[in-house]
């Protein structure tokens, strides 16, 4: 019995070790701070209601009201996307088989009543209680492996919020570009109807060829085509931010605060590649969950070698007592004896996913120095093209347009020449608009970058395929 | 009352705060008024020079410097032409029949080059043809042409060498030969002909143009940087005028008086073969010398009547708008382009006197002031000022015209009374 209290108070302490869910929530937050200067809202109450609690919807009435900017959309996101709030729960769901992974297992109570038949006196009863005590032997197993699988389940909430947080910016700059753009479309249509007019005014009166008028007629209708491709690049970029954001129903009717995007944005990357590739691997979110899953495939080794040659072993009490006699009480054990079954190839698997998990880390480590020094270069190119567009070639089409004013005004030109120059300059604009997008966009994945998590062009996290340890919260249990 | 274009103008430049540097080109650009009348019966080119040479023993000397030249074309563009002594088209040389001229031409063009004295039957190998009856004359070389002058006339000296670019940058001249102790005319004025091609906004004529030539000159300017001529009512006036341009050949037309061509460069045109004329075909490479005698004063317009040679860079093959409702599209345009007008649907002209920014280094449109309103010629157009009496040296103005001599709005009452009805008509 004193035995059987001891193994109990072992839970105990044992348990009151485990880290708490807030705990984690407190250190997922605090990294997320760190890196991003925007904070975690990790709000379990509204997944019972399926809405955003009355402060958030306050919250939200107001950002949407007023003009949604970019960083504005960002606080809405971390405050209102599902999406991030999948990836909490999921690290509280990791939390918890932490806590049931370190958890020793509970003891089992075999027992049996022998009938002796009419008149043979009381039955005899048999009672023994066992506990595995391998999974003492295996607590510090256990818990290395538990506290990998919660690592990695801390890094992807890491990672989910960093991504979160650059999918924003960049589906905000996608749609203040296409807003942009829309509007220089908008008067190249009401300037190439109007000349479409003018052309058809001149056929009126026998001025001008059915041919020449069939073309302006056409050069309008391209423009009016364009002009819708461009409505609907914005509202294709409103539904990629309301996605993310999380808006739906009446909350989907809002507007952006206007202009352009700030030139700030696209500032550059003001550093050597040698040091930005540096800083980017230290700070990597996929290395250190490539990390945690070589911990956890370690981790799996030890047990494995361990369960090879004992698999289950259980020591506890035994109580017997016969008829009225005296109970006895001794020492029982079971014991799985590796007679069929000697575990060679569970240690052989998981020896070879910790080669497989050694060489991933090797790969992505690899790729993260590869890719940081491709968004370098991007940042760069993207910058440069970005400031050649606004200091040279914008200059140029507007200097040309007020030379093509000046050629108009002399009568050494048309309407239709003069218009064509101005669409050349709103052209020049819209190439504008779209190089400070790219150069903008290209700076979101380098502070991403350096926050921990490397984009890819389509947007998605780089990294080098899933490792088969895709669910951290149940492979590390030591059972 | 609908606005007109010109009042958009005004309200747009006030609005710009631009009105007053329009006037002030406005007033810069006022037309030429007929200056001083200069001495008579003397050769006189107008914006040009005569060069006489200088007497060495028995020969008379010239110096010609073939060169590159900065040359105003008129006040608002300057072009960057050859010439010869700094201008073009070059100094009249002017000599005697029977004198033995020597001639230096110094070569300060980038290529070589000749001088070939169109019409002059001079000695072969002094004809300036480069291969043909002499070698062409390197840069920085000086080389002599010496001969007797043989006949009397008006003639021509230009290039024998890459005869298409030096001729198209500005390169020729005239030459008049006069007989010894000849009477000579009370005015005696000498014009040379070019065409430039020039693409408005550019300094440098285009020596590969064969047609769409827009800068269309006498003795290198054209209006309103044409000097006018002048003379009193009674004299005899000569007006010789020689073509080198490159492909057109020009009516010129006198206002208010009858002409007879009485030479070319072939020589005198006998009077049994003179007719009275008003307009005088000047080909290319070819002279014609006209005489008149004004009876009537008054500023008498003297132009090639080619209507677009009175037009300096006009614009060509631009949408026809003539007669077009421009209805909603210049308000629609002027939303993108605020300085829009909608032109050329009324017609042209007026359009120079707006004085709209045009660009850099061009005259598109451009004419003058005059005296009662603004003269929308360019291009090849001087004015012949005829008075009553010519004394004294000071500068003559525009005409001063009798009272009631001058074409006015007619009356009612005047219509009426002529029987002469008049619908009305909106503008």
């Amino acid at each position: 019995m004193r035995a059987l209290i001891a193994t109990l108070a072992a839970s105990v302490t044992l348990l009151g070790c485990a880290p708490s869910t807030t705990s984690v929530f407190t250190s997922v937050a605090d990294d997320a701070a760190r890196r991003t200067g925007h904070r975690l809202d990790w709000r379990p109450e509204d997944a019972q209601e399926g809405l955003p609690g009355v402060d958030l919807a306050r919250g939200l009435a107001r950002e949407l009201s007023s003009g949604l900017t970019i960083e504005g959309a960002v606080r809405l996101a971390l405050r209102n996307a599902p999406a991030l709030q999948v990836e909490l729960e999921q690290l509280a769901s990791a939390q918890g088989a932490y806590s049931q992974a370190v958890a020793p297992t509970n003891p089992e109570l075999h027992g049996s009543v022998l009938f002796h038949g009419e008149g043979h006196g009381t039955p005899g009863v048999h009672l023994d209680v066992t506990m595995d005590v391998l999974s003492f032997v295996m607590q510090a197993t256990s818990r290395r492996g538990a506290d990998a699988g919660l690592e990695v389940s801390r890094v992807r909430a890491l990672s989910a919020f960093v991504r979160l947080v650059a999918e924003v910016r960049l589906a905000m700059l996608d749609l203040l570009t296409a807003e942009r753009v829309l509007e220089k479309r908008t008067a190249i249509v009401e300037l190439t109807s109007t000349t479409a007019d003018l052309s058809s005014r001149m056929r009126v009166v026998g001025n001008n060829t059915v041919a020449e008028d069939l073309n302006q007629r056409a050069v309008a209708l391209q423009a009016r085509l364009d002009g819708e491709a461009a409505q609907a690049v914005v509202l294709r970029a409103r539904l990629v931010v309301e996605r993310l954001i999380g808006l739906t129903g009446e909350a989907t009717v809002w507007k952006t605060r206007g202009g352009e995007v700030p030139p700030d944005r696209a500032a550059g990357v003001n550093r050597s590649a040698g040091a930005f590739e540096r800083q980017v691997v230290e700070r990597s979110l996929s290395l250190d969950e490539r990390r945690a899953e070589v911990q956890l495939a370690a981790a799996n080794v030890d047990r494995t070698q361990l369960h090879r040659f004992l698999p289950q072993l259980g020591l506890g009490v035994a109580v017997e007592r016969e008829g009225d006699a005296e109970m006895d009480l001794g020492p029982a054990f079971s014991l799985t004896l590796p007679i069929f079954n000697l575990g060679s190839g569970a240690v052989d698997a998981s020896a070879a996913q910790l080669r497989r998990s050694q060489q991933a880390l090797t790969a992505a480590a690899i790729e993260l120095r590869a890719e940081a020094r491709r968004l370098w270069v991007e940042a760069e190119v993207s910058r440069r093209r970005f400031e050649a567009v606004r200091d040279e070639l914008v200059p140029l089409r507007t200097a040309a347009l007020e030379e093509a004013q000046k050629a108009y005004n002399g009568m050494l030109i048309g309407a239709f020449a003069l218009v064509d120059m101005k669409v050349a300059a709103l052209s020049a604009e819209i190439a504008l608009s779209e190089a400070l997008r790219d150069a903008a966009a290209a700076e979101v994945r380098v502070e991403a970058a350096r926050q921990g998590l490397v984009l890819r062009q389509d947007g998605a996290a780089s990294h080098p395929g899933p490792a088969e340890t895709s669910n951290p919260s149940s492979s590390g249990a030591g059972h | 009352m609908t606005p007109t274009r010109r009042d958009f103008l005004s309200a747009t430049a006030a609005a710009s705060g631009l009105l007053g540097s329009i006037l002030k080109t406005g007033l810069a650009q006022a037309g030429p008024a007929p200056g001083r009348p200069g001495p008579r019966k003397v050769l006189h080119a107008p914006n040009g020079s005569v060069d006489q040479g200088r007497r060495v023993g028995r020969v008379r000397v010239f110096h010609l410097v073939a060169e590159p030249v900065t040359w105003e074309v008129a006040p608002g563009l300057v072009l960057d032409v050859w010439g010869y002594n700094g201008r073009t088209p070059g100094p009249v040389l002017e000599m005697t029949r029977g004198e033995r001229v020597r001639i230096y031409v110094t070569n300060h063009l980038p290529e070589s080059t000749s001088v070939h004295w169109h019409g002059m039957i001079v000695p072969n190998g002094m004809d300036g043809v480069a291969g043909l009856t002499q070698r062409p004359i390197p840069p920085g070389a000086t080389w002599r042409y010496e001969f007797v002058v043989p006949d009397a006339g008006t003639f021509m000296y230009h290039p024998h060498f890459d005869e298409m670019t030096q001729m198209a940058m500005g390169m020729m001249g005239m030459i008049v030969v006069r007989e010894p102790n000849e009477p000579r005319p009370d005015r005696d004025y000498c014009y040379m002909i070019n065409e430039w091609s020039v693409k408005p906004g550019t300094r440098k004529p285009d020596p590969g143009a064969m047609s769409d030539f827009n800068v269309l000159t006498l003795n290198g300017k054209v209006f309103p940087g044409t000097e006018p001529m002048v003379a009193a009512v009674g004299e005899r006036v000569r007006v010789r005028f020689g073509n080198l341009g490159a492909m057109d050949h020009h009516p010129i037309h006198f206002h208010g008086l009858s002409l007879q061509v009485t030479a070319t460069d072939g020589g005198p045109v006998p009077l049994s073969a003179r007719q009275p004329e008003t307009t005088t075909l000047v080909p290319v490479g070819t002279v014609r010398v006209v005489e008149m005698v004004p009876s009537e004063p008054g500023d008498w317009p003297v132009h090639c009547h080619m209507t677009h040679h009175v037009m300096t860079q006009m614009g060509h093959g631009l949408p026809n708008l003539l007669g077009v409702d421009p209805g909603g599209t210049e308000a629609g345009l002027q939303r993108h382009l605020p300085e829009f007008m909608a032109m050329g649907h009324t017609g042209m002209g007026g359009m120079g006197e707006m004085n709209m920014a045009v660009p850099e280094n061009s005259l598109p449109m451009k004419g003058a002031a005059g005296p009662f309103s603004y003269i929308d010629m360019g291009g090849m157009f001087t004015v012949l000022a005829v008075r009553a009496r010519l004394e004294g040296d000071a500068p003559l103005g525009w005409y001063q015209h009798p009272e009631g001599s001058v074409a006015r709005p007619a009356t009612h009452e005047e219509l009426a009374a002529d029987g002469v009805a008049v619908i009305s008509q909106a503008p």
